[in-house]
């Protein structure tokens, strides 16, 4: 059987060099669970030697990786005797929270907001901005052609708002009796205004408008 | 050149006829000529849980003489594409192969004219499983989730693993004390990390040569009757094990979930995957037959 030979210590317990603490405790319980003297795994492949050792060697590397300071001297010794470059000790995780209520713009790609900034610039594009939000009823029609004006495909917005495609049509082609009910509606047409740029409560007040004429009809 | 998958595993009963049975209908299926051998020399029942009731001679006619062709003696199956040889004809004492038949019947095998080959093995370590077990550089070992039978896959793999390691330092040219020191008396027979010291001992510079052609070999695994209530990472913590503390490399293949009506087909003497295809077991043996004919490393035949 070969034993650990010459892995160090991150490796012994099967963890970046850059782990936490409680990455490193968990791959520790996780190794005495695979190497313990009653494990499903190894009860029969090692001897008892052989297990002592092992144990003992998860146990050092444990003790060492816990402990700040050894750690530090440790990962000093890494570096001197130049088995590890020191650059793997300094990449950190992103461990920023993530917000629960983030603004859907800002988990929009990247290059969509750009896109839209770009396009929204152009002082063609620019009128028809004011001339949509001018009207009084806005219809389906009046947004996708706003929306093919910047350019952007369906699927796009269904990217950037996870909105079904078959609604996003649906709103686009009038098809009143197939829309979700007004609450959902609104919120849809809010992304949906949002994601290209343009005042979300115009949007949502002249399509809501266009919507009941429609249907008095 | 076939692809040679032994089936083997130290124990009894863990399923390993039925696992080349349904492994091999899985990948005829697929399309490539497929053939299933049963070496379970002397307690062969490959044939029933194919489905085959009076298999014709197999075997025993090419050891016999009978003729001189291994592949005369396939005998097509209920799967298209699927063949099938029997040993069940063979003599009483079979089971203890003379080392030149063995020899023989290795070469024949490597010649039949199949993509793929899977042989049927029997329990136990003896040389004559170990030596069809390291036919080939990827042998497939079947346990199941219960310390009797890791324990026994354990012994099995460092069985082969020891005479893989004595296989090769007897046909290459290794220092005369390690030679010697492995032909030591049965009081003190060495273990394989006792053979790797001595090499380090007495030939140092042949250790990498050691080091490489053991890495050269591989072991694939199969949990078999996976009950729900077992350790869903089982598997790869066998896996990871293995593949630090042995030279040689090991894959795991996948869970086969316990199944009653393995057995009920059994009785009937039908194929399981044809009697239920849709159950979670058919499922498990598909996706391991579909790994297999993905990805096979190396081309099959092992080093003589």
């Amino acid at each position: 059987m070969k034993s650990f030979g010459e892995l160090n210590h991150y490796e012994i317990l099967r963890v970046p060099p850059n782990a936490s603490l409680i990455i490193v405790k968990r791959a520790y319980r996780e190794a005495l669970d695979v190497y313990k003297e009653d494990s499903l795994v190894t009860y029969s492949l090692f001897t008892k030697g052989e297990r002592e050792d092992l144990l003992h060697t998860i146990e050092q590397a444990f003790l060492t990786l816990s402990d700040e300071k050894k750690r530090a001297a440790y990962n000093q010794m890494l570096i001197d005797t130049g088995r590890v470059d020191a650059a793997v000790f300094s990449t950190k995780h992103p461990q920023k929270p993530v917000s629960l209520f983030s603004d859907k713009n800002a988990s929009m790609p990247a290059e969509l907001a750009e896109k839209v900034k770009r396009r929204a610039s152009d002082p063609s594009v620019k009128k028809r901005i004011g001339d949509l939000l001018a009207k009084e009823m806005i219809s389906g029609a009046d947004l996708r052609g706003f929306r093919k004006a910047l350019g952007i495909e369906v699927s796009e917005i269904y990217a950037g708002t996870n909105i079904n495609m078959t609604v996003i049509k649906n709103i686009e082609n009038d098809c009143y009796e197939n829309l979700p009910a007004d609450i959902y509606l609104k919120s849809f047409l809010k992304s949906y205004a949002d994601i290209l740029g343009i005042d979300s409560h115009k949007i949502i007040a002249g399509y809501l408008r266009n919507k009941s004429q429609g249907m008095n009809l | 050149m076939p692809k040679i998958f032994p089936i083997g595993g130290g124990k009894g009963g863990i399923g390993k006829s039925f696992i080349s049975a349904s492994l091999g209908a899985l990948i005829a299926e697929r399309g490539p000529k497929t053939a299933v051998i049963d070496l379970d020399l002397g307690t062969s029942n490959l044939h029933t849980l194919l489905g085959i009731q009076n298999p014709p001679s197999g075997i025993d006619g090419f050891l016999k003489k009978t003729t001189s062709k291994l592949a005369d003696m396939a005998v097509p199956t209920t799967t298209p594409n699927l063949f099938f040889i029997s040993s069940l004809h063979c003599s009483m004492e079979i089971a203890n192969l003379f080392y030149a038949q063995k020899v023989k019947l290795i070469g024949a095998i490597r010649n039949l004219p199949f993509e793929y080959i899977l042989l049927d093995l029997g329990a136990g370590t003896n040389y004559n499983t170990l030596d069809f077990f390291l036919t080939a550089s990827q042998g497939i070992f079947i346990c199941t989730p219960e310390p009797t039978s890791i324990e026994n896959a354990f012994r099995f793999i460092k069985a082969a693993y020891l005479r893989k390691i004595k296989r090769i330092i007897k046909t290459r040219a290794f220092n005369s004390a390690v030679k010697h020191a492995m032909a030591d008396t049965p009081q003190k027979r060495l273990q394989s990390d006792g053979i790797i010291d001595l090499v380090l001992k007495y030939d140092p510079e042949k250790e990498p040569v050691l080091r490489t052609r053991l890495g050269r070999f591989s072991f694939q695994f199969i949990l078999n009757q996976f009950r729900k209530n077992i350790d869903p990472a089982l598997g790869e913590k066998i896996e990871t094990v293995c593949n630090r503390h042995f030279y040689s490399n090991f894959r795991f293949l996948g869970n086969i979930s316990y199944d009653e009506r393995v057995v009920e087909s059994i009785f009937s003497k039908k194929l399981y995957i044809r009697k239920y295809p849709h159950t979670a077991t058919s499922a498990d043996l598909k996706k391991i037959a579909a790994a297999i004919t993905q990805n096979t490393p190396g081309g099959g035949s092992g080093t003589a």
